[in-house]
């Protein structure tokens, strides 16, 4: 009985291997070919966010700025960084403000770098 | 491009309605998706250039319903699974897809016709195949996903997807045995 089970699981294993290996060699590899440039024709209308994103970090940085913002901003990344060289766990405030920033940083240099800025 | 990017791109279409990061997700995905309808139809480009755009336009309209806790590519194959369905309902009173394969290319095909004619083999087999079956097949050889993951598109317990694929690759085995195809040792 467990001979006949271990042959119809070797048998599958075959087959398994063997249709795979066919069907991946008859896959068909599609290109593009103006298939997405017709399809973002047909998207509905862009809402226009574009000059609203720069408008925000202009407002935020000159607000940063001329405000306590900016030392806060700094003194909790600093906080950040020497507790991770002391080995300690850094604050919630540090974290979040740590967190927001890379985050920040990240979606900019993805947004400029699309728009070839960057 | 990994899953982080993806969410990354998703974040960024949510966000500010950015169309260049829709772009790269489409560019990504569209391949899979259009080969899925490819097949499904048996290799009607017309249809399943068509459906594959709907797919991509409800992508882009609930994209906000999209947890991050799935992979994107789960939930895009669900849409082009659902998709699908709605077309079959709508031609249901019009000739089956099964008669459809054989309708002449139609003008937007991109270029992709003469990959068909190379592959009509992979496309009559998957006609001896129950349609469950044939999705299931097509998710797990043809698109790489594993047996989770089709579970989720599909919206079946695993075991039920297994039992679907166990099916499907006898059947297969038993027309390409049919069909003379020893030299490929199938079977």
């Amino acid at each position: 009985m467990r001979l006949i089970l271990k042959n119809q699981v070797m048998k599958e294993q075959v087959l398994d291997k063997e249709l795979s290996a066919y069907l991946s060699s008859n896959r068909i590899k599609i290109e593009d070919n103006g298939f997405t440039e017709n399809l973002m024709k047909r998207l509905p209308p862009a809402r226009k966010y574009g000059f609203l994103i720069y408008a925000f970090i202009i407002i935020g940085l000159l607000v940063a700025l001329f405000t306590p913002g900016y030392e806060i901003l700094v003194s909790q990344l600093y906080s950040f960084m020497g507790s991770l060289i002391s080995f300690k766990m850094p604050s919630v405030e540090a974290i979040i403000i740590t967190v927001s920033v890379t985050f920040g940083a990240i979606l900019l240099f993805n947004i400029t770098y699309d728009e070839g800025l960057a | 491009m990994s899953q982080t990017d993806d969410l990354f791109l998703v974040s960024r279409v949510i966000l500010f309605d950015d169309r260049k990061a829709f772009d790269s997700l489409v560019r990504k995905y569209q391949g899979g998706i259009r080969r899925f309808f490819l097949h499904l139809t048996f290799g009607n480009t017309e249809t399943s250039n068509d459906l594959s755009q709907e797919t991509f336009i409800k992508a882009y309209l609930y994209l906000r319903s999209f947890k991050g806790s799935a992979r994107f590519s789960t939930w895009l194959y669900r849409i082009a699974y659902n998709v699908f369905y709605d077309h079959k309902r709508s031609m249901h009173k019009e000739l089956p897809l099964e008669m459809d394969g054989g309708k002449e290319l139609g003008t937007h095909n991109y270029g992709i016709s003469d990959q068909i004619h190379m592959n009509i083999d992979v496309m009559e087999s998957l006609k001896v195949l129950k349609e469950e079956e044939r999705i299931a097949i097509i998710l797990f050889y043809l698109e790489d996903f594993h047996y989770d993951k089709i579970s989720d598109i599909m919206k079946c317990p695993v075991g039920t997807i297994k039992t679907h694929l166990h099916r499907g690759k006898e059947k297969l085995a038993t027309y390409f045995k049919k069909s003379g195809y020893e030299r490929t040792s199938i079977g």
